[in-house]
């Protein structure tokens, strides 16, 4: 059918518009372009202009005031520099940068200022919220308490990260840092988490990527893409954390009466992901430098550390009174041949609540995720865990460190006395347990029954290469034949409820093992 | 535009003696000479900056071009200028003595620019108004800009009040798309 257009209604409209607007002088303050180059621009004038403010060049391209000095402003552009020129105008805009946020975004890729660029229409909300944004207080903050479901059982188990948290996620290149935390956006599904995931100075091919397996997950219905690409310019990329952290505070503070929140409304919980922080340092450096900003180590400027600890501080766990709202972050930092103690790595270890640490050696080695149990950690540790999951992986951290301690040993395995050679043995199975595919999330009741079955040398019986096909048929089997179970499970469960599940289970994994051993 | 920071000190301290000598007015005078001169003429300009002239011929020049046009004081300047080897920045320290006379004065530079030239009423009452709403002593510099296509604005300092017909198009046509 074809739409009823009337030329008479457009016109009408249109004389409408016309007809409100207010002829009214127009005030603004300007400046001239002194210079121009390398993506940044000397300004001459704009006597009142503000720290990160936007200033709007005559060609509307925008710029972000970043160097205020005596007699000249220094503007980073946000676009292509060879389109403006020496002596022209530029006008203030008065307001310090800010994005659309909302629900709108969700399912929406857009970039560093919030602009889409998935082709898909413009964003209709009627929120913004500044991009930078003074972290909350003290008062109004809780200490981390509840989990955030990662679905990767050697994360949940050895270095749980709870709602509220920053996890650093830290390896080389290629060793799954990228999937394992889109993995663990897939996992928030359901979970009412909404998901942020920031691309900085990635391929857009590479961003195209991530897109199409979280659709695939369903995962895109909760998560926005921020995508500052290698193509962009750096002051897009620099940008582009701060944008995400806007975005996903608008669900924090929903309920939190002090940042402009609705007391009695329950403030929502939101998970961004920096993919990565080392990019966006080098975006910054890049700024500085051309800015004549005095460099210092790796020729990084001297805020280098308060860029990442003001936007790293800005995810939080709010109080009670303020909602209850989180923001948990899982930054990503790529180092160089597992060198931890560069500049960039040792600030962000520093700021952020522990780190995931993953290790190429382990990654060709097949062990996926690649994650180095020993090295990993997480300060805020057994609050941020289920009470079912503290009692079962209680001891798995320290078996797994014993056996690395023995491995050394295994190649006299002969020699061995016989509870050594146990414990090698049961150290093999862990490490076959820690084992996990991608886009394989597993429920908090999965882990625990297949950790449980490692730890407590149920799996003496299975040969070490069979583990993994073990797991699988295990998990299966729990989601069918022992479906009773699952459906009761109780992760939260006090010390009677626990001995109670703890023998159901113990039950069934005996079961289990036997009947899988005796199929061999 | 950037004035060194020795331009600064330069006409803030020549500014001074100027005041104590109540030569001010003489001296703005001259020096509205010589920038104006310096501005038409390359050759001025690169003779007093060149390097390679040597100083006794630059001072020798510079008092057979100005001595009998200029001030007692303002050549002094000149040939102190010279002495220091600051004579490059000569145009900056001008224009920054300007500034301070105008401060001195109570007078404020604008500049009107309008589509259509504007007669002496309509720039009076410009200036008349600014006069009492800014509290100062206005001097409008007028200028015509056809692509304004109707109306004028005004720039005070940094401040732009724009009343042109084309700003008003342009915000019409935002208030069109983003509704």
């Amino acid at each position: 059918m074809a739409t009823d257009i009337k030329p008479e209604e457009i016109s009408d409209i249109l004389k409408k518009q016309f007809a409100d607007l207010e002829v009214s002088s127009e005030n603004y303050e300007v400046g001239t372009v002194l210079s121009v180059g390398d993506g940044v621009a000397r300004i001459y004038g704009l006597a009142n202009v503000m720290a990160g403010e936007l200033v709007e060049f005559a060609n509307g391209i925008r710029g972000l005031a970043l160097n205020l000095e005596e007699d000249n402003v220094g503007v980073a552009i946000m676009g292509e520099d060879k389109d403006i020129r020496e002596g022209e105008e530029v006008k203030r805009t008065g307001t310090i940068a800010s994005v659309p946020v909302g629900d709108a975004l969700l399912g929406r890729v857009v970039d560093g200022l919030g602009n889409p660029i998935d082709g898909k229409g413009p964003i209709s909300t009627e929120n913004t919220r500044p991009i930078e944004f003074k972290a909350p207080g003290i008062m109004e903050r809780k200490s981390v308490h509840e989990p955030l479901q990662t679905g990767i059982k050697v994360i949940d188990a050895l270095v749980p990260v709870g709602r509220g948290q920053r996890e650093l996620v830290i390896g080389d290149r290629k060793t799954g840092k990228t999937t394992l935390t889109i993995d663990t956006i897939i996992n928030q599904k359901g979970k009412g988490v909404k998901c942020f995931y920031v691309a900085i100075g990635q391929k857009r091919s590479t961003v195209v990527q991530v897109y199409e397996t979280l659709k695939a997950a369903g995962a895109m219905e909760y998560t926005t893409i921020i995508a500052a690409t290698a193509s962009d310019p750096a002051p897009m990329q620099y940008l582009a954390p701060y944008t995400g952290t806007a975005m996903a505070e608008y669900y924090c503070y929903l309920g939190s009466p002090t940042f402009g929140g609705t007391v009695g409304v329950e403030g929502g919980h939101s998970l961004i992901v920096y993919d990565d922080l080392t990019k966006q340092s080098q975006a910054y450096r890049q700024l500085s430098l051309l800015l004549r900003r005095p460099p210092g180590r790796e020729a990084f400027p001297g805020d280098v550390f308060y860029i990442h600890s003001r936007l790293l501080e800005r995810s939080v766990k709010l109080s009670d009174a303020e909602g209850a709202g989180s923001i948990s972050a899982l930054p990503i930092i790529e180092t160089q041949a597992n060198d931890v103690s560069a500049y960039i790595p040792t600030n962000v270890i520093s700021i952020t609540d522990g780190q995931i640490f993953l290790e190429s050696d382990l990654f060709n080695a097949g062990q996926r995720p690649a994650i180095n149990a020993g090295l990993s950690v997480s300060r805020v540790g057994g609050s941020a865990q289920t009470n079912v999951m503290k009692k079962t992986a209680g001891t798995l951290r320290l078996d797994l460190a014993q056996f690395r301690e023995l491995a050394a040993f295994s190649q006299f395995a002969s020699d061995l006395d016989p509870a050594t050679r146990a414990q090698l043995e049961k150290g093999k199975r862990l490490t076959e347990i820690c084992k996990q595919g991608i886009g394989k999330p597993l429920s908090v009741c999965e882990q625990v029954a297949v950790i449980f079955a490692g730890v407590e040398n149920h799996l003496k019986e299975v040969p070490v290469d069979k583990v993994v096909q073990y797991m699988a048929e295990f998990t299966e089997a729990l989601n069918t034949k022992y479906k009773d179970f699952t459906d009761s499970f109780d992760a939260g469960a006090k010390k009677d409820a626990f001995n109670k599940q703890r023998d159901e289970l113990e039950k069934i994994v005996v079961e289990f093992t036997n009947s899988f051993v005796n199929a061999l | 535009m950037i004035v060194s920071k020795a331009a600064k000190r330069y006409a803030r301290a020549f500014f001074g003696i100027a005041q104590e000598k109540n030569s001010v007015e003489v001296i703005a005078n001259d020096f509205a000479g010589i920038v104006s001169a310096i501005e038409q003429s390359n050759e001025l300009d690169s003779f007093l900056k060149a390097p390679l002239i040597s100083s006794e011929k630059r001072i020798e020049a510079i008092k057979a071009m100005f001595e009998s046009k200029i001030d007692k004081l303002s050549l002094e300047f000149l040939l102190f200028l010279e002495k220091k080897n600051r004579l490059d920045i000569t145009q900056d320290t001008l224009t920054e003595l300007a500034g301070l006379n105008d401060e001195l004065k109570n007078i404020q530079r604008v500049s009107i620019t309008s589509a259509f030239e504007m007669d002496n009423a309509q720039v009076e009452s410009i200036t008349k108004h600014l006069q009492e709403k800014l509290n100062k002593n206005i001097v409008a510099e007028v200028k015509v800009a056809p692509e304004l296509i109707g109306g004028f604005k005004v720039q005070v300092g940094d401040q732009v009040s724009d009343l042109s017909i084309a700003t008003q198009l342009d915000r019409l046509k935002q208030s069109i798309v983003k509704a």
